[in-house]
């Protein structure tokens, strides 16, 4: 993948003329991550399943585009998007439970999937799943293959679908709120697996509602507020030096005890 | 005081045994606002769920004013009841769907004090108010409610007996920053108006420095740090608390 | 809820049945064009005609008669059944899912004997025990059937009993009976209406199963089983006298069957 190019995005609902994303433009290229950052009704789910193309056409009406080196997104037909989607771009929900089996171990899925998209032999795929896990920051490989998925914890489950995508080469990988349920110990490790997909080559596209999250995992921070841009630029530089007051109270909730409260009382 | 001493609790399954908390101690004091902060997983629900009288510790005691409080005697205890009230960790599954907002919020006042219809509907009416609750939303049901609203709703219920002991389960996971930083200046509020002790669990380490009076670190079980807060996070002393504070991007 | 059932085309098609065997039920002594029980010999086996719609069976007594009396003798005993069911099974299986281990397993351990047995065959013994009559046939039907509902309230009652809304009503003092009465019961109501629903037409179905049995019921009862049963004999000269009877069972089952699972599509699109 070069390039995921998004230009004056618009999504609403059919029977409803207020817009749930509006004119939305970003760029995103191999290696970098972006960043969608706002409140659950923001818009930035939706932006995710209109470039999935998840978006079902009877009951929204999507217009712009978005193009993945130079193919079109948008209204792809469904044959063509699987062709896409598990190989090139792959996708971590914000539950992850619900994207694997719960009655087949981890280490049949991922081989399973390899087997499906790559043409390794055995040993092969073996050697890979256990690498990419290994990157994904799960140590005890042996154990994570042999656990059925409601055996882990949402952590463990969220890096082993980044293991997924890093064994598969996926070039594009769309997180939505990866580590909303995750305490801080967990969610850096979560971010810090997204920082090494990046460094090999892929292209994260990272939806949260948590600054500190964010700024871990550094890039171009596009904050919005029900469905249009508050503010864009550098991650770390938006959270130094925030412009607008929504973004400002954004950074303030990320870091509550920073701010003055002990000082007040 | 809600004092929990040495608490251990051991789950059996077969052949296995799991120990969810080892040997912990805590102290609930009234005008104090204790944080206990810990992985999932660590046992702190456990404990608070111990403290609460929820469940019977496998060994160590609960006291309440040197009252035991263990499942049996906090079923049967109207007082115990009233003074010891927990708000749950997920505010949607833990309002019956079919009950609207006032008589959710009812529910306690109807169980557990005798107060006649019009005392009753005051409260509640008066509860509503403190959580800035619409009074248009009385006759609504839970499905119909946003996230902050539900736990709001959810505190309402806990406020309506006025107990002296207060235990909110991770008050504010999976809610949005903002929502979460409204609900955590809420609950400090409440703290301040009224007295309760109140203890509150959590994952979220920014929250628990923002919040605390008093923060406790958990551990795989076992109480690792308890010790009077008052804004400077390198009080901690536990390298597992140090690395708590360390992960925090503000800290970093 | 009420206005998406009414959308579904297989819930209307199914209340429509139900519907119609109601009305048969309740207003057969106004339908009838004659006493279901009154013979005529001189009109064996007479074809329609104006004043017998669809004719008269082998001793002469008008066929429409005996089919709008034989939906009050199927609804007569399916609702005091399932009357009977409900409460057994709400009470039973609340008690199971909220008052600890030991009532639980004696219950299960009940149920899964009763259940290993075909239902026929527990309400044939009762019936062998009790001897004919109305009041035996409920009796043999619902404790043949008692403990399928039991089993089924418990199942679903120990699901909701899981969730955080229990939890929280006894941390507001709820008691046991308050408990199991105004947050059991509301929050598993619909799946037991499913329940009861396809459990009527099941009781239909073995009401006219005893009846074709010659079990049960006095023989000259107005019943579509036993009026099935009588016209075997007549499957080569007058096959539409097995007809009658047979369509009648089949509208009766069918209608709380498809309103039944109408029903719980509904609830499932919801959940």
């Amino acid at each position: 993948m070069r390039e995921l190019k998004v230009s004056e995005l618009s999504v609403s609902l059919k029977d409803k003329g207020q817009p749930l994303v509006d004119k939305l433009s970003f760029r995103l290229g191999a290696g970098e991550s972006l960043i969608l950052l706002g409140q659950s009704g923001c818009g930035k789910t939706m932006t995710c399943r209109a470039v999935m193309g998840l978006l079902e056409k009877s009951r929204f009406r999507v217009s712009g585009s978005a193009s993945l080196d130079g193919g079109e997104l948008l209204g792809m037909p469904e044959k063509h998007r699987a062709g896409i989607y598990g190989k090139k771009v792959a996708f971590v929900p914000q539950n992850p439970m619900t994207a694997l089996d719960p009655s087949v171990s981890i280490g049949r899925q991922m081989d399973e999937t390899l087997h499906l998209h790559t043409k390794l032999n055995r040993a092969q795929r073996q050697a890979r799943i256990r690498a990419s896990l290994l990157e994904a920051g799960l140590e005890e490989t042996e154990r994570v293959c042999h656990s059925r998925p409601n055996m882990l914890s949402g952590g463990m489950i969220q890096r082993v679908l980044i293991a997924l995508a890093l064994s598969t080469g996926a070039e594009l990988v769309i997180a939505d709120e990866p580590t909303t349920a995750l305490d801080v110990v967990l969610r850096n490790e979560t971010v810090d697996a997204f920082v090494r997909l990046r460094a090999k080559g892929a292209a994260v596209l990272f939806v949260t509602h948590d600054f500190a999250a964010a700024r871990r995992l550094g890039g171009e921070v596009l904050v919005m507020r029900e469905g249009t841009l508050v503010e864009r630029g550098d991650v770390r530089e938006v959270w130094a030096s925030p412009e607008k007051e929504y973004t400002k109270a954004l950074v303030r909730a990320s870091a509550l005890s920073k701010g003055a409260r002990h000082a007040d009382r | 005081m809600l004092i929990a001493e040495h608490v251990t609790k051991t789950y059996r399954n077969g052949k296995s045994e799991t120990t969810a908390v080892k040997d912990a101690s805590l102290s609930l004091i009234p005008g104090e606002l204790t944080v206990l902060v810990g992985q999932s997983g660590c046992g702190k629900t456990t404990l608070s769920r111990i403290l609460a009288g929820i469940i019977p510790p496998t060994s160590g005691s609960v006291l309440l004013d040197g009252q035991s409080v263990v499942p049996p005697a906090r079923r049967k205890n109207r007082r115990l009841n009233a003074e010891i009230q927990v708000v749950l960790q997920d505010a949607g599954s833990a309002l019956d769907p079919h009950f609207s907002v006032y008589r959710s919020i009812a529910e306690p006042i109807r169980n557990l004090l005798r107060l006649s219809k019009a005392e009753e509907k005051a409260r509640v009416t008066s509860l509503m108010e403190r959580l800035r609750l619409p009074s248009a939303l009385a006759d609504r049901r839970p499905g119909e409610l946003s996230g902050g609203q539900l736990k709001r709703v959810c505190i309402a219920r806990a406020l309506a007996t006025a107990p002296r002991y207060l235990i909110f389960d991770e008050a504010t996971s999976g809610l949005d920053v903002l929502v979460k930083e409204s609900i955590l200046d809420l609950i400090r509020e409440l703290h301040r108006e009224t007295g309760a002790a109140t203890l509150m669990i959590t994952h979220d380490m920014d929250a628990a420095l923002y919040m605390a009076d008093r923060i406790a670190v958990m551990l795989r079980g076992e109480i690792v740090e308890n010790r009077p807060y008052t804004g400077d996070p390198g009080c901690l002393e536990h390298p597992w608390s140090r690395r708590l504070v360390e992960q925090m991007e503000p800290y970093a | 809820m009420a206005k998406r059932l009414f959308r579904n085309p297989q819930a209307i098609l199914g209340l429509a049945l139900i519907l119609i065997v109601l009305l048969a039920a309740l207003l057969s002594p106004l339908l009838a064009p004659h006493d279901p029980n009154a013979t005529d010999l001189t009109k064996r086996y007479l074809a329609p005609c104006p004043e017998y719609p669809l004719g008269a069976d082998e001793l002469g007594r008008c066929e429409l008669s005996r089919l709008l009396y034989g939906a009050r003798a199927s609804l007569g005993i399916s609702f005091p059944v399932l009357l009977i069911l409900a409460v057994l099974g709400l009470f039973l299986g609340a008690l199971g899912a909220c008052c600890g281990r030991v009532p639980d397993q004696i219950l299960t351990f009940v149920c899964d004997t009763f259940i290993s047995f075909p239902q026929l065959v527990i309400a044939i013994a009762v019936i062998g025990i009790l001897g004919t009559g109305v009041r035996s046939v409920i009796l043999a039907i619902v404790v043949a059937m008692w403990a399928w509902f039991a089993r089924m309230v418990r199942s679903y009652a120990a699901l909701e009993m899981g969730k955080d809304y229990i939890l929280a009503a006894r941390l507001s003092g709820c008691g046991t009976g308050k408990l199991i009465l105004l947050h059991l019961i509301p929050n598993i109501l619909p799946q037991f209406l499913v329940y009861l629903s396809t459990g009527v037409a099941s009781s239909i179905l073995m009401v006219s199963g005893f009846a074709f049995l010659g079990l049960g019921l006095p023989p000259e009862t107005a019943e579509w089983g036993g009026m099935l049963s009588s016209a075997r004999g007549m499957i080569y000269t007058h096959p539409e006298m097995l007809v009658y009877p047979g369509v009648c069972i089949l509208i009766a089952a069918a209608g709380f069957n498809l309103f039944g699972e109408a029903l719980r599509d509904v609830l499932e699109g919801e959940g």
